[in-house]
């Protein structure tokens, strides 16, 4: 979660507290958890897919090192 | 009678027999004595939040019939008063953002009335969402004469796969394997399908639905467990065999140690310190203090609020 998306929540999080968070708020809060999950998984599908990635086999060096043996 | 003896406790629920199981002497000083500590658990205080806002949520759809998204939002709302001003350890996960962002996340993977669950209805307009029981135990209290109550809510029972099902929603950190093995023998299922019997309900087994709360992620996993009608009886008889125990060390005023496992599992023991000191009475005072849920009331209570009611 980001900072500021933390430090939003947190306000109104004291709005609520206080009774004076509104209807407009409450829709702008689950938007803003939604957007978040949702760029989170796309980072954490982008980092795994990055690792997945194995570095492409080199045929004529695996070769000449068997060829050298 | 011993002006110093606690009073021998009205009502039973899962969380005090568990306890009481693993070790007699921590009942007591938290059932009995009343010791809570003072600093809260970040677990009790975002699952407490979690599942008020998941309450809310389903009353504000299926009672109050509102537009789906307005009932998250009102349950968003409610899970943020619930978890108030408390200060969530850095350490964890469980912080009052991220709990939030857990019910968006519920939500959008068991989404109100497209998942399968519906409340059932318990005469005309009684919804079977947060629902209490109180069930009167063969087992008069020792002082009053009065029946031992065993009370508990479930989060829901719900029509669900063509039977009636008991839902109890699990925050947690960590979702697997031992994550899903861990309800099989649970008590507290066993006595919600033994409730729900008593009342007439026909449950079919317990939907627990576990919500893991990380710093990156959410996740969620869902198991059922059954109950046939001879793990109830065997439940029943040792809960039975509990309360004699119980009884017999209120009479004795001596309560066994467990030292041992159950003073580490989890997060350890709050009561560990109080058991390595050889003056705990100098300890309780500065790191517990007393006060009492009441189940009944669903509100806390002082202990002598509280144990003026049983007089």
């Amino acid at each position: 979660m980001t900072p500021e998306t933390a430090s939003q929540l947190q306000i109104w999080r004291d709005k609520a507290l206080r009774g004076e968070l509104s209807t407009d708020e409450l829709r702008q809060a689950i938007m803003v958890l939604r957007e978040d999950r949702e760029r989170a998984a796309a980072v954490s599908a982008k980092s795994k897919s990055t690792k997945a990635k194995k570095a492409p086999v080199d045929a004529e060096a695996l070769l000449g090192e068997l060829e050298g043996l | 009678m011993d002006d110093n003896k606690p009073q021998f406790p009205h009502t039973v629920d899962a969380t005090m027999l568990s306890t009481f199981r693993a070790c007699p002497r921590k009942f007591e000083l938290m059932y009995l004595r009343h010791w809570k500590p003072k600093a809260e658990s970040v677990h009790l205080i975002a699952g407490g939040a979690f599942a008020a806002g998941v309450e809310a949520a389903r009353k504000a759809y299926f009672v109050d019939n509102l537009p789906r998204e307005e009932c998250v939002q009102l349950g968003l709302k409610e899970l943020m008063v619930k978890y108030g001003d408390f200060e969530c350890p850095p350490e964890s996960a469980k912080s009052m953002e991220r709990t939030c962002g857990a019910l968006e996340y519920y939500f959008t993977q068991y989404t109100l009335g497209e998942d399968g669950m519906t409340p059932i209805l318990l005469g005309k307009d009684k919804h079977g969402i947060e629902l209490a029981f109180c069930e009167p135990l063969n087992f008069p209290h020792p002082v009053t004469n009065s029946p031992i109550l065993y009370t508990g809510r479930a989060d829901m029972v719900a029509n669900f796969a063509g039977g009636i099902y008991v839902v109890d929603e699990k925050t947690t950190t960590q979702l697997g394997a031992s994550w899903s093995r861990q309800w099989e023998l649970r008590s507290q299922f066993t006595g919600y399908q033994y409730a729900c019997q008593k009342q007439g309900i026909n449950a079919a087994g317990t939907v627990i639905r576990g919500v893991s709360i990380l710093k990156t992620k959410y996740d969620t996993l869902q198991v059922m467990t059954y109950r046939p009608p001879w793990e109830i009886e065997r439940w029943e008889k040792q809960l039975y065999k509990d309360l004699g125990r119980m009884l017999r060390a209120w009479k004795e005023d001596y309560w066994d140690y467990n030292l041992d496992h159950s003073c580490n599992d989890y997060a350890g023991c709050p009561f560990a310190l109080i058991c390595k000191s050889p003056t705990p009475e100098d300890w309780l005072e500065m790191y517990f203090e007393k006060r009492v849920w009441d189940p009944l009331a669903r509100k806390q209570l002082t202990v002598e609020e509280y144990e003026a009611q049983w007089i």
